[in-house]
């Protein structure tokens, strides 16, 4: 075990080194000075330029890519171009909003997916597992954005039972947080949580043929038990790793997301900073999620492995 | 020079009693103060409050000198800064920070207000005025504002309250300048300390508190400012200033109409309509216009050709856009003039519309050409309809829908054939909209136009400060632009001030920005 | 269940016949019909989706209109038609192309081995762990906007997914009785790659497809709705849903239908997906809609 923990984490280098230049050089591709969003567009060719030696926009690429690389190793992801501001500050700055919004997300799917899934198994092939599984199919099938101007119509310009948007910090104001949330949220969550209904259904039905709950039931142990105690307790497995992998595209989720309710997070981070050419920021804000993902799917590839002995390291 | 809204040296008593006082106990001095010398005047006005402005525009940095929005920054650090002299809606100038100045041919004195600090403490005198009026000038800062003072040849310090500049040549338009960003006093203890631009100190009504990048930006009163309303009570009246940065549109109308904010800096057309029948709400037309333009690159093929260039203009059903464009609250008008500036002459006209006649002028064969736009709300909208209305009149356009950057780059390098682009209207004086634009070495003659009349006009207008002269020479200006349809000039959607009913006292500057010092919540 | 392992033709009849009685494929194939139908008649409607009337902006449903006008007087039925060209595209071209390059380099990493195939999925797991967004936004932000450009960010992003699939099927079989018989016998590596791996790789392939196709399709919308996708005058369903939500108190049903009509594709491919991995039997994470 301890060797497969280390081979895979000495894999992380190497990915982690492509990411880094992929990233790089594909932001280098990006047309458009980006001194032009930093000066405004009645700047001087001149000034421009002086900002361009400024910034060490003219040193060759791969100088400027060692200047970064050496920075993020020792810590440094560098400042944006935009505001001066150190990346790493902005980044903690911008946190909070997205990890509450995928905190928020994953609750709801802990919540209305697991239970919603296990009634649709035990429920099999009855009006309720079809509503269900064709909601989760639903859910699958509107993306965020529909969904999103869907929910802001109703509940924010029609009903208006909550602010169309906006961002308190949880710290200063708990409920007007939750409030701003809540639209957001659901908006992420609507993919986890059909995700984890499907697969709750799906692997609950696949545990429940299994001989030993078919052992089980000759016993005599009632279908309740053997439902929550065995069936479910061995379904939960893959019910977690395929939560897991969500968290990659939850992040996709949240850039739209985010951008819909201008929620001040990773996303719109990113997003804004690809269209103002800030790309200190995008950089560095990218590496993080990607580096993110990487451990999220390391760490669930672990406990896999740890949980089924059929996989040998 | 006095102003009847500004105070003497003598009506200062209040502040001396308050410098005597100290640090907290001024504060509930100054309320109380505020509190029995409003009396009648103020009414059932509420003094005090948090005033929260939905913004769209947040600005990058504080620091004036290096700000670099047109415009629009200016809403937010006039509640920081204060300049040496204010002008005034109607374009007249008021003391500030200066009590007189004396302009005589390339020298101007000012002598300088005494008692005024900086919010950190800092005394304001001619030194630390000198101190910011250098910086600007100082290619080592890379002011964006350092092209608006470029006349300035030196800056001296006579005594703590005068200040002495000298000019290379007379510049009509050098207390514009003065009034505005290149004029704002900075701190000059804190600009020293680095990293200025995140955590500015002015003189201002209000004191910086917080900026959260994308969220918001606050202000808090600041107790010993200077200013005094007319009634002499102390200003500023709202005890702070929250400036929530949203974009959204749709939630910026949301929230001014349930009153999660009681000003907005600017909205669509299209969102007026709901506010209009809310009472709490007010629209107030404060002669602000968005220009809409397409530049026409004259350096290439096909518009190189006046010919072709006529026919652009005559495919245009401007009426057609504005009605699509700004739900019908618009104007045309001949260029960057509004129907209430100086220099607007209404019998200047592009060729009415006659998309037939464009196309008999096209020779029949479908005129390829490539229009960039801005991936900008209703900008992609525009070019949509222009696309479709020159198409029908014989052209082949190709849209592009960019992103700032590219779509200047691409103006720059002039690799367009037509360009979709706004500005804001109007500016603190028309050579600031026609210049950049039209003079052959300005910054943003995007159309590569060296036409020496041209050149020969937009100097004449700025040699002078006799407003017939300059008048004159600006309608020549348009009158030549639109004769040669450099450039066709599309609708003027209206941008009102928009605010919650119970918010008064706003003051606005020449083009429309504002100043909250003076403004007051009912509560 | 045992999967099915011999690549025999019988096999795969009871496959179609069990799809065709599925309900959800009896929905999903009209559906995605009528979609390719649509682009098919765009041609001839283009025209009129295209025609702007200043006179009629933001128009209710009406005889002339049955779905209304949009914000520059143009027929929103025809607008979703026309814009039917676009999902076809994007779940054909860039689905298409994603699924022959990653196959390739899956077939390839998984056969070969050794250094290239770890090169190759290493770049296939930093790709992956992008978020597919902002990978998609930044290659059509490098490239310019337009449908050309949309097409070769969503291949971009799709293909490392279709890489992975493959080089793991491709090391599951290795080890299958068969496949070491073959190779025994003698036959070369194409041959071998050609004869008995892609036949056996197709199911899964085409449900991986599908599932694909369904996330190319927001992936498309969401670029045009954050206004890089396909380029004016030509629609797009995820513009249309942007340019319905600048507008909802004037009109209600601007964003509405063309919205409905992504649901409703994407619904398709999705449940297509489930029927044809219940009738090919392969039950795993990866052929499940999931975003």
């Amino acid at each position: 075990m301890t060797g497969y923990l280390l081979r895979r984490v000495a894999q992380l280098i190497p990915v982690l080194f492509i990411v880094s230049v992929l990233l790089f050089v594909l932001l280098r591709l990006l047309p458009g000075d980006p001194t032009t969003s930093i000066l405004g567009q009645e700047a001087s060719a001149a000034d421009r330029a002086a900002l361009r030696a400024d910034l060490g926009l003219d040193a060759p690429l791969w100088r400027q890519f060692v200047d970064w690389i050496g920075g993020v190793l020792t810590g440094d992801l560098g400042s944006s171009w935009l505001t001066g501001e150190p990346v790493a500050g902005v980044i903690v700055d911008r946190l909070p909003a997205t990890v509450e919004l995928g905190l928020i997300a994953l609750l709801l799917a802990v919540a209305i997916g697991i239970p919603a899934g296990v009634l649709a198994a035990v429920r099999r092939r009855t009006a309720t597992d079809h509503a269900l599984t064709g909601i989760g199919v639903l859910a699958l099938s509107t993306p965020h954005f529909y969904l999103a101007a869907l929910l802001i119509g109703v509940f924010a310009i029609w009903l208006r039972v909550v602010p169309p948007s906006g961002y308190v910090p949880f710290t200063e104001d708990p409920a007007g947080n939750l409030v701003r949330m809540v639209l957001p949220a659901v908006t992420v969550g609507s993919t986890v949580v059909a995700v984890v209904l499907r697969q709750t259904r799906g692997s609950l039905l696949a545990a429940l043929g299994e001989d030993y709950i078919r052992t089980a039931q000759a016993t005599g142990i009632g279908r309740r038990r053997i439902v929550t105690v065995y069936a479910l307790r061995n379904a939960m497995v893959p019910v977690v790793t395929v939560t897991a992998l969500q968290i990659g595209a939850l992040m996709s989720a949240t850039v739209v997301t985010e951008t819909i309710f201008t929620l001040p997070g990773m996303g719109t981070l990113i997003v804004n900073g690809i269209f103002s050419r800030d790309l200190p920021v995008v950089q560095g804000a990218v590496l993080v999620v990607v580096t993110f993902v990487l451990l999220v799917n390391l760490v669930t590839d672990l406990i896999y492995a740890w949980l089924d002995p059929r996989i040998t390291y | 020079m006095a102003a009847p809204s500004f105070p003497h040296p003598s009506h200062r008593p209040a502040l001396t009693r308050r410098a005597l006082l100290g640090g907290g106990v001024a504060l509930i001095a100054a309320g109380a103060l505020a509190g029995c010398g409003s009396g009648d005047s103020a009414g059932a006005k509420g003094r005090g409050g948090t005033l929260t402005v939905g913004f769209d525009n947040e600005p990058t940095t504080l620091d004036p000198a290096l700000s670099s929005a047109i415009s629009s920054d200016r809403s937010v650090l006039n509640l920081f800064y204060d300049t040496l002299l204010r002008q005034q809606r109607d374009g007249s100038f008021v003391p500030a920070l200066a009590e007189k100045w004396t302009v005589e041919g390339t020298t101007v004195t000012f002598t300088l207000r005494a008692g005024v600090t900086f919010h950190d403490g800092t005394p304001f005198d001619a030194e630390a005025a000198a101190f910011n009026l250098r910086r600007v000038i100082d290619p080592a800062t890379k002011s964006t504002k350092a092209g608006a003072l470029k006349k300035l040849a030196a800056v001296d310090v006579v005594d703590p309250r005068t200040l002495r500049l000298t000019l290379k040549a007379t510049d009509p338009l050098l207390l514009v300048q003065l009034a505005h960003e290149p004029g704002m006093m900075a701190s000059p203890t804190a600009v020293k300390a680095g990293e200025y631009g995140r955590k500015p100190v002015g003189t201002g009504p209000f004191v910086f508190d917080a900026w959260r990048s994308k969220v918001q930006l606050t202000g808090k009163r600041n107790p010993k400012y200077w200013r005094k309303a007319a009634d002499g009570t102390a200003l500023p009246r709202l005890d702070q200033v929250v400036y929530r940065f949203v974009t959204d549109t749709k939630v910026l109308r949301a929230e001014i109409s349930t009153g999660g904010v009681q000003l907005v800096r600017v909205l669509p057309p299209e969102e007026f309509g709901q506010l209009k029948s809310d009472r709490q709400v007010v629209l107030e037309d404060i002669g602000v216009r968005r220009s809409y333009y397409v530049a026409l690159n004259t350096t290439r093929a096909p518009f190189n050709d006046p010919k072709l260039r006529e026919a652009f203009a005559m495919a245009v059903d401007r009426a057609g856009v504005g009605k699509a464009a700004a739900a019908g609250e618009f104007d045309l008008a001949p260029s960057f003039a509004t129907r209430n500036d100086w220099f607007f002459d209404g019998s200047i006209t592009p060729p009415p519309l006659n998309p037939a006649k464009a196309k008999a002028a096209l020779g029949g064969r479908p005129v390829p050409i490539t229009v960039v736009a801005r991936r900008r709300a209703p900008d992609p909208t525009i070019a949509e309809l222009l696309q479709s209305q020159l198409t029908a009149a014989g052209f082949d356009p190709k849209v592009e829908v960019l992103e700032a950057q590219t779509q200047l780059d691409r103006m720059r390098k002039q690799d367009f054939d037509a360009a979709l682009l706004v500005i804001d209207i109007p500016r603190l004086d028309p050579s600031l909209s026609f210049d950049p634009y039209f003079a052959s070495k300005g910054s943003n003659n995007w159309s590569g136009l060296a036409d020496a009349e041209l050149d020969g006009l937009l100097e004449k207008a700025v040699g002078t400060e006799d407003r017939a002269v300059r008048k004159q020479a600006y309608v020549d200006v348009q009158r030549r632009i639109v004769g040669q349809n450099y450039w066709v000039f599309l609708h003027q959607p209206r941008s009102p001030l928009i605010h919650s009913a119970k918010l008064t006292g706003i003051v606005l500057n020449v083009d429309g920005q504002w100043r909250l010092d003076e403004a007051e919540l009912a509560s | 269940m045992p999967v099915d392992t011999t690549p025999t033709r019988a096999a795969r009849r009871p496959v179609l016949t069990r799809l065709l009685r599925d309900r959800r494929a009896r929905f999903a194939l009209p559906v995605l019909a009528a979609v390719v139908l649509a682009a098919a008649a765009s041609p001839l409607i283009s025209a009129r989706s295209r025609a702007t009337d200043t006179e009629r902006l933001l128009a209710g449903p009406s005889g002339r209109h049955p779905l209304g006008t949009d914000e520059l007087g143009r027929d929103v039925l025809a607008r979703i038609v026309d814009g039917a060209t676009v999902t076809v595209a994007v779940a054909t071209v860039a689905v298409g192309a994603a699924l022959v390059l990653g196959t390739l380099l899956g077939l390839f990493a998984g056969y070969r081995g050794g250094w290239l195939d770890a090169v190759l999925m290493r770049t296939v797991d930093g790709l992956l762990a992008f978020p597919l967004l902002v990978l998609a936004l930044t290659v059509v932000a490098a490239l310019g906007p337009g449908l050309r450009n949309a097409l070769i960010a969503i291949a971009v992003v799709t293909t490392p997914r279709f890489a992975r699939v493959v080089r793991a099927e491709v090391l599951s079989l290795r080890t299958r009785e068969w496949v070491s018989a073959a190779h025994i016998v003698g036959l070369p590596t194409p041959a071998l790659l050609r004869r008995h791996l892609l036949p056996h790789l197709a199911g899964t392939l085409f449900v991986f497809a599908a599932l694909q196709a369904s996330t190319a399709i927001i992936a498309e919308a969401s670029l045009s709705f954050l206004g890089l996708g396909v380029q004016p005058p030509q629609p797009s369903w995820g513009a249309m849903v942007a340019a319905g939500t600048d507008h909802l108190d004037a009109s209600w049903s601007l964003s509405v239908f063309p919205g409905l009509a992504i649901l409703l594709t994407i619904a398709a491919f999705n449940l297509l997906a489930d029927a044809l991995r219940d009738a090919l039997d392969a039950h795993r994470p990866d052929l499940t809609p999931a975003r």
